[in-house]
């Protein structure tokens, strides 16, 4: 699906760039496209099943990692800006 | 649970779109634009879910959703297919 | 990095206003043979480019006020630069452009990665000194 797609394009920028975001962000969407392959493919699909969000909320917690981290780790004095 | 999960989810959503488009409107990096778009609609998808399903148990907005979330992606993808450099 | 063998100003403009290779040795082709009518056929046999490319590289140079397109008979492109100050940037570029190929490059690739950065860049949240 579409986030699969994403996850890919977000794969080649930390290839790129090196900046661990970029994997964080390929992994959240990564993860979240397949849950939501898996409930579609699923015949009565339930959101409140805790698999399904969990594993969104995981996707998410990936996104904030990648913030925080992106906040409190980068070099002071970094001249690169 | 699932609500406060989703909530949760919601809330990270929009802090993305937030910090995406204030940046975009400093910058006009056009995949800022969009990744501040799709965020707006990841965050919309999320508390639409909340309220779908803790609010509002007549209705059904399951179509709504995925419409909603479909198009956050596709704008996403557009623009880190388009605007990416 | 590679910035110091180019002027500043020089660094400045490429990195406002020239987005690839392609469109920097256009715009230095065009300087060169100022009075020569560029279409995107000839341009795109000087600089090995599609002919799709080099109408996409003299769209932008033109978007950017370096060139100008002439729409009598049937089109073409020649060098005119938006003003004074930027005509005397793009004359230093052409005299130091071919002894300083590596650098200019490299200046111009590394944009590329500077976009990507931006997104990245987005979500800090502490205004850096911008």
């Amino acid at each position: 699906m579409a986030s699969l797609i994403a996850a890919m394009f977000f794969l080649r920028f930390w290839h790129n760039t090196r900046d661990r975001l970029f994997l964080y962000f390929a992994f959240s969407f990564g993860i979240e496209g397949v849950n939501r392959v898996v409930l579609g493919l699923t015949g009565n699909p339930d959101e409140d099943r805790p698999f399904f969000y969990f594993v969104r909320f995981i996707s998410f917690l990936l996104i904030i990692i990648a913030i925080v981290e992106k906040n409190f780790a980068s070099k002071p004095g970094d001249p690169s800006v | 649970m699932a609500g406060v999960f989703y909530a949760l989810c919601a809330v990270t959503a929009c802090l993305c779109a937030m910090l995406q488009l204030r940046a975009y409107f400093r910058a006009r990096y056009r995949l800022l634009l969009w990744g501040g778009l799709c965020f707006v609609g990841l965050g919309l998808n999320n508390a639409l879910l909340v309220v779908d399903k803790l609010m509002l148990p007549d209705v059904d907005l399951f179509a709504a959703r995925l419409i909603i979330a479909l198009a956050a992606h596709l704008v996403l993808l557009y623009g880190l297919i388009w605007d990416a450099e | 990095m590679n910035d110091k063998f180019i002027p500043e100003a020089i660094a400045q403009f490429i990195i406002d206003k020239i987005d690839s290779v392609a469109e920097l040795e256009a715009l230095l082709l065009l300087r060169g043979n100022p009075h020569d009518r560029w279409t995107p056929q000839n341009v795109s046999k000087r600089l090995y480019l599609s002919d799709k490319d080099a109408f996409e590289v003299l769209v932008a140079l033109s978007t950017k006020g370096v060139v100008l397109y002439k729409s009598s008979d049937s089109g073409w492109y020649e060098y005119q630069p938006g003003s004074p100050e930027v005509g005397q940037l793009v004359d230093r570029l052409f005299e130091i452009y071919p002894k300083q190929i590596v650098p200019i490059t490299n200046l111009i690739h590394s944009k590329s990665k500077q976009r990507i950065k931006e997104f990245a860049d987005a979500f800090k949240m502490r205004k850096d000194e911008d």
